[in-house]
C-alpha cells in the first residue's frame, strides 16, 4: 500500500506516463492528419443550423452573418476557409484552409461549423441558401 | 498578564487577515495583468492552444495564501477579465477551464506538494483544456471537436509543464513564507 503511494507521488512514475500521453497525442495528431478523405461538398452551420450547403469545386467567396458576428469564407483549389473574422481568437482564421472531411473548422465565439463532406457536389450545389 | 497576552494574539490575528487580503487583493492584480497581457500577444496559431500565465498565480497562491483565497482570486480575475474584455461566452469557456482546473489541482496540492507543483500544474492544463472543449462541443452541438483532443493534451502536457516549473521558482524564491 504504501509503496503503491510512493510510486504514485513520485516524478518518474508522472514523467513516464506526461511522456506515454504526449507520444500518444503526437502519434493521434499525425493519423488524424493523415486520414480522412478529400471532400467535395462544404456544409455550413450557423448556431446548430445548416445554412449553406456549397461545391468545393468552384472558387467563391462569402459572408456568414450570426448574431454574434461575422465569418468570410473563401473557397480556392478545392478547398475551404475561413479569411477573415470579427471574432476575439482568431483560430478559425489560423486554422488555414481544409478539404478534409475529418477536422470541422470552427469558429466557436461566432457559432460558425463548416463540415467538409463527401456528397454529391452537383445536386447539392447551393440548395439551401 | 493575562489581558496583554489576548491583546497580543488578537494583534497578531489582525496582522495576519491583513496580509491575506492584501496578498489576495495583489495576486488578483497580478492575474488580471498576466491574463491581459497574454490576451494581447500574438496568439499561438494552434486551436485553442495559450501557456496561460494566470495559473501562475493560481498554484502559488494555493500554496502561499490557502486553497479557498486561490479559488476567490481565479473566479475575481476571470470576473474582472470578463468585464473588461470579454462576452458571455468567453465567461463562460473561462469558468469552465478555470473551475476544472481549480479542482484538480486543489485536490493533488497536498498529495505532491510543493516539490512536485508542475505535476499538480500540468494536471490542472489538462483538465482546464478537457473543460473548455466540453463547452466548445456543447456551444456548438459539434462531437467531431473531439478530434482536437490530441492537440490540446499535448499542449497541456508542455504548457502545465512551464507554468509548473515557473510557480516553484517563484515559490522558493521571491515569495518564501514568512
Amino acid at each position: 500500500m504504501k509503496s503503491t503511494v510512493r510510486l504514485f507521488t513520485s516524478n518518474s512514475f508522472w514523467i513516464a506516463l506526461f511522456c506515454i500521453l504526449a507520444a500518444a497525442s503526437v502519434t493521434a495528431i499525425f493519423i488524424i492528419a493523415n486520414s480522412g478523405a478529400k471532400g467535395k461538398i462544404a456544409k455550413i452551420y450557423s448556431n446548430n443550423e445548416l445554412v449553406r450547403t456549397v461545391s468545393l469545386d468552384r472558387e467563391d467567396e462569402f459572408t456568414i452573418k450570426s448574431k454574434e458576428g461575422y465569418n468570410i469564407i473563401r473557397i480556392r483549389n478545392g478547398k475551404i476557409s475561413v479569411c477573415e473574422s470579427d471574432c476575439k481568437n482568431q483560430i478559425c482564421v489560423n486554422q488555414g484552409e481544409t478539404d478534409n472531411d475529418l477536422i470541422p473548422i470552427v469558429c466557436v465565439p461566432n457559432g460558425l461549423v463548416i463540415r467538409v463532406e463527401n456528397g454529391n457536389a452537383k445536386s447539392d450545389y447551393d440548395t439551401e441558401i | 498578564m493575562k489581558n496583554e497576552d489576548s491583546v497580543a494574539r488578537s494583534k497578531n490575528k489582525k496582522r495576519k487577515a491583513l496580509y491575506k487580503y492584501t496578498a489576495m487583493a495583489i495576486l488578483t492584480t497580478v492575474s488580471l495583468i498576466f491574463f491581459t497581457v497574454e490576451a494581447a500577444l500574438p496568439p499561438i496559431p494552434i486551436q485553442g492552444v495559450k501557456v496561460g500565465f494566470s495559473n501562475v498565480v493560481t498554484l502559488v497562491a494555493i500554496f502561499l495564501l490557502g486553497k479557498w483565497e486561490a479559488f476567490t482570486i481565479l473566479v475575481m480575475r476571470i470576473i474582472l477579465a470578463s468585464i473588461f474584455a470579454g462576452s458571455v461566452l468567453s465567461f463562460g469557456f473561462s469558468i469552465a477551464g478555470g473551475v476544472m482546473a481549480f479542482i484538480i489541482m486543489a485536490v493533488t496540492a497536498d498529495l505532491f506538494g510543493e516539490k512536485k507543483i508542475w505535476i499538480t500544474s500540468v494536471l490542472g492544463a489538462v483538465f482546464h483544456n478537457a473543460g473548455q472543449l466540453a463547452v466548445a462541443v456543447a456551444v456548438t452541438g459539434t462531437p467531431r471537436i473531439f478530434i482536437y483532443a490530441p492537440v490540446l493534451l499535448l499542449s497541456a502536457i508542455v504548457t502545465g509543464t512551464i507554468i509548473g516549473v515557473v510557480s516553484s521558482a517563484i515559490l522558493a524564491g521571491p515569495l518564501k513564507r514568512q
